[in-house]
């Protein structure tokens, strides 16, 4: 059986006249246009006054997205760079009335450009109605701006070079994983563009974002990002898509603790080696480049030797509201310049930006173009891009696999970590603790660590009155947020959960109760003050620990995971996990230790004084001081 | 020459709907094979273009405008699809690639047409659509979807080559001759530069 065009094309038709967009759907349309016309409205009736006391602010009612205050003025360039910029702007009004002539594809749409007062022409889509006037091909309609973060600003390119800056403040290599960014960041400045495809011959493409937070009103974010490093990359409420976040403080003369202490953000998510994307016109796309440090050979200092990029290329393709696309290839290349170091804000963000021609190597000296040697100080090594072809084609690679890592970031490798940390929720000494050791009077002498001190000082205290019980739930004294390894992860539940499970093998729920196989050993004491100084004890080591006998081995079992803990008492320091006892003053203090049900059995605990006991000792010998009681 | 606003009011977005709404819907249904997915596009399409803010000359420039809209909203709607990591939607509403219309009204050849459609990627039934229904050469195609007219053509041939495979034998399934044909022939486009170095 065979089917020629015609009949294909009347088959095709014919099934196409039985689907249509129903008048249910339409309506719906319609309902949802209106209501966002509504809440337009209503966002431009409060976004004034808002705007009013921010005035960087731009004063259109668009949409409602999110841009970050200090950067809605991205494609307002300031400062020095405002006449470069300014400039740049120029040539694109140029370019736009410029003839378009496109060799294949006929192309006929022309930008839009009311505020140039030019007639627009686009033509109908046989190519017939080609537009005096319209750009030649060659004709830039747009311009790779590197993007120097602290300027908040870009520079455009210049003499047909795109200088990269260099984001000095940027951890351009992780531990942990093989992500190198070597800070080259840029973004695209043109009228219209409504869609951005770019492809890197060799490395990825990122995105980057900036978010600038106030502590008084983003405590819960500021939080989480405190926390992040690479191995939390994919935990996290706020952060978790990102591949890496960076935060910086942003108000020098400020307290850290004052409510208007603000943070500045970098967030980057691998795309993969072609984006495609649509953007917003309200929301600066900045794009970066990230490589596999693995791939790469290195430098002394552990970069990405930049010489491995030589000849690489960067395509570049913007899609315009009218139709009309246009590709920008741009080489790069290693080069020395004279640089310009940028303070944004002092002690935060700094960038070096490359000015001039690159620099020639002489005898291992940087010469300028006069010849003349000039300091190694004063120069930057960065990328550069060479911008060998603009044409009005569509982008020439393939878009299947864009945007590739867009949804979830990228796998880090953890399992060296995880080898790592891992450990036993016991530690196992041989031999059991001698008669002697053994205290009188119930009393155990041990010692707790003070919280005034600047140096790790340890003072005596006394615990007395112990009693151990075991549950699955945390006591409801502990605080699950303030007074137990949460607080330490910043309040990152998953994360510390991951942790937990790496290192200890067990995991909580979000009450802190423990999962099968697992419970909290609960050690409630008296600790005194016995000395005749006032003394300020702090929570963060325990006066005791817990042992059991092991009898298979004839030796003990010493409870390491001590999850939380709190002081009962009226008597609080300032310091919350702190509490200041006078001379024979007493308060209660609660531990729960973590312990593997398998070593719960054996009800016969021990409780040692902490002092002397620590993880390195393998022998009963080695903590003979330590005194104990036996329950 | 009259130069059409992309922000109508409501009056505006509902006339536009009626002269072009089946237009958006069927490339959208013909890409994507499924009522509810192609009603999400067709949505945020139209949404789109109330809140768009660029000016079209005429009629032709309107319509490849919300061509383009569509095509881009469906490419976005499949990878998203395809990289969410949990099925999420009713399986009665996805596309069933190899499974034809077995309704008593088709013949044996609409049967084996649907199955064959289905099959290709839905790039290509876009291209198809675009290409038989919409009456645009592969150059037009081009234009409108921001694509290389080289890539295009090649969507288009190996389309052709597949729904014509696929009426030709009368063995094996038509997506095992789909894939056959996929992976005998050179891509033309130029592909993703690796990696490595």
């Amino acid at each position: 059986m065979n089917m020629n065009e015609k009949e294909f094309r009347a088959w095709y038709k014919a099934k196409q006249h039985t689907i249509s967009a129903s008048d249910a759907l339409k309506h719906k349309v319609l309902a949802q246009a209106a209501q966002q016309s509504t809440e337009a409205e209503t966002s431009c009736s409060q976004q004034a006054t808002y705007e009013s006391e921010r005035p960087s602010v731009g004063d259109s009612c668009q949409p409602k997205v999110f841009v970050p205050s200090t950067r809605r003025d991205l494609f307002r360039p300031k400062r020095r760079w405002a006449v470069p910029a300014a400039a740049c702007a120029a040539a694109l009004a140029v370019a736009i009335c410029a003839p378009l002539a496109v060799s294949n594809v006929q192309s006929t749409f022309c930008m839009p450009t009311q505020d140039q007062g030019v007639s627009v022409h686009p033509s109908s889509l046989d190519g017939t109605d080609v537009a005096e006037g319209a750009p030649q091909a060659g004709h830039s309609l747009f311009n790779v701006c590197a993007y120097a973060s602290s300027l908040d600003s870009f520079i455009p390119a210049e003499d047909g070079l795109v200088r990269f800056s260099l984001d000095m403040n940027l951890d351009r290599q992780l531990g942990q994983t093989n992500d190198w960014y070597p800070g080259a960041v840029f973004v695209l400045d043109g009228e219209g563009i409504e869609r951005i495809q770019a492809t890197l011959s060799n490395g990825e493409l990122c995105r980057y974002t900036f978010e600038d937070l106030i502590r008084s009103e983003d405590q819960e974010k500021i939080t989480e990002l405190l926390g992040w490093k690479p191995t939390s990359r994919g935990f996290g409420e706020y952060y978790g898509s990102f591949d890496y976040v960076e935060v910086i403080a942003g108000s020098p003369d400020l307290d850290k603790m004052d409510p208007n202490y603000e943070f500045k953000t970098r967030l980057i998510k691998r795309y993969g080696s072609t984006v495609d994307i649509e953007i917003n016109p309200d929301e600066p796309f900045i794009l970066g480049m990230w490589f596999d440090a693995g791939n790469f050979p290195l430098t002394s200092d552990g970069a990405v030797d930049l010489a491995a990029l030589e000849g690489e290329t960067l395509t570049v393709t913007a899609q315009f509201t009218d139709g009309s696309s246009q590709t920008q290839v741009i080489k790069l290349h290693k080069g020395t310049f004279m640089q310009e170091s940028l303070d944004y804000l002092s002690d935060t963000a700094e960038d070096a930006v490359p000015t001039g021609a690159p620099l020639s190597e002489v005898e291992g000296k940087y010469v300028d173009e006069a010849g003349n040697v000039v300091e190694e100080e004063a120069t930057v090594t960065t990328l550069y891009g060479e911008i060998i072809s603009t044409t009005n084609e569509p982008h020439p690679y393939s878009l299947e696999n864009a945007n590739d890592h867009a949804n979830a970031v990228v796998a880090v490798d953890q399992s060296a970590f995880e080898d790592w940390l891992k450990r036993d929720l016991c530690l196992g000494l041989s031999g059991l603790p001698g008669e002697g050791q053994l205290v009188e009077g119930a009393v155990l002498p041990s010692t707790l660590l003070s919280s005034t001190s600047d140096e790790l000082e340890f003072i005596p205290v006394e615990v007395s009155e112990v009693s151990v019980e075991l549950s699955r739930d945390l006591p409801e004294e502990i605080n699950f947020e303030n007074d137990t390894e949460l607080a330490s992860y910043l309040g990152n539940f998953e994360y510390m959960n991951y942790i937990l499970q790496a290192r200890d093998g067990f995991t909580v729920d979000e009450a802190g109760r423990l999962c099968d196989g697992f419970s909290y050993a609960v050690v409630r004491a008296t600790i005194t003050n016995g000395t005749d100084t006032q003394a300020s004890y702090s929570r963060y080591i325990p006066a005791l620990t817990l042992g059991m006998q092991d009898e298979a081995n004839n030796g003990l079992l010493v409870a390491r995971e001590l999850f939380g803990s709190t002081f009962l008492t009226d008597s609080l320091a300032e310091d919350p996990d702190s509490v200041v006892l006078e001379p024979g003053q007493s308060c209660q203090v609660i531990y729960a230790f973590v312990l593997p049900n398998e070593v719960t059995s054996n009800e016969d605990y021990i409780v040692l004084g902490v002092e002397g006991v620590s993880e390195d000792i393998t022998e009963t010998s080695q903590f003979a001081d330590v005194k104990f009681l036996k329950l | 020459m009259k130069s059409i606003s992309s922000n109508p009011n409501l009056q505006d977005l509902e006339s536009v709907m009626n002269t072009y709404g089946d237009m958006v819907y069927r490339l959208a249904y013909a890409r994507l094979q499924n009522e509810a997915d192609a009603e999400d596009v067709y949505q945020s399409v139209f949404l789109r273009l109330y809140k768009s803010a660029s000016e079209f000359a005429d009629a032709e420039h309107q319509k490849a405008w919300l061509l383009r809209v569509t095509s881009n909203a469906c490419t976005d709607f499949v990878r998203q699809r395809n990289r969410r990591p949990e099925v999420s939607w009713d399986a009665q509403d996805m596309p069933e690639p190899c499974k034809g219309n077995n309704g008593a009204r088709m013949s044996r050849v609409h049967d084996e047409l649907e199955e064959a459609l289905a099959c290709l990627s839905d790039e290509q039934r876009g291209i198809v659509h675009l290409h038989y229904y919409e009456g645009f050469s592969a150059q037009e195609i081009g234009r409108i979807l921001g694509e290389n007219p080289v890539t295009v053509r090649t969507h288009l041939m190996r389309a052709r080559k597949a729904l014509k495979i696929s009426l030709e034998s009368s063995r094996g399934s038509a997506c095992e001759k789909v894939v056959k044909c996929v992976s005998i022939n050179d891509y033309e486009a130029p592909r993703s530069p690796s990696h490595s170095l």
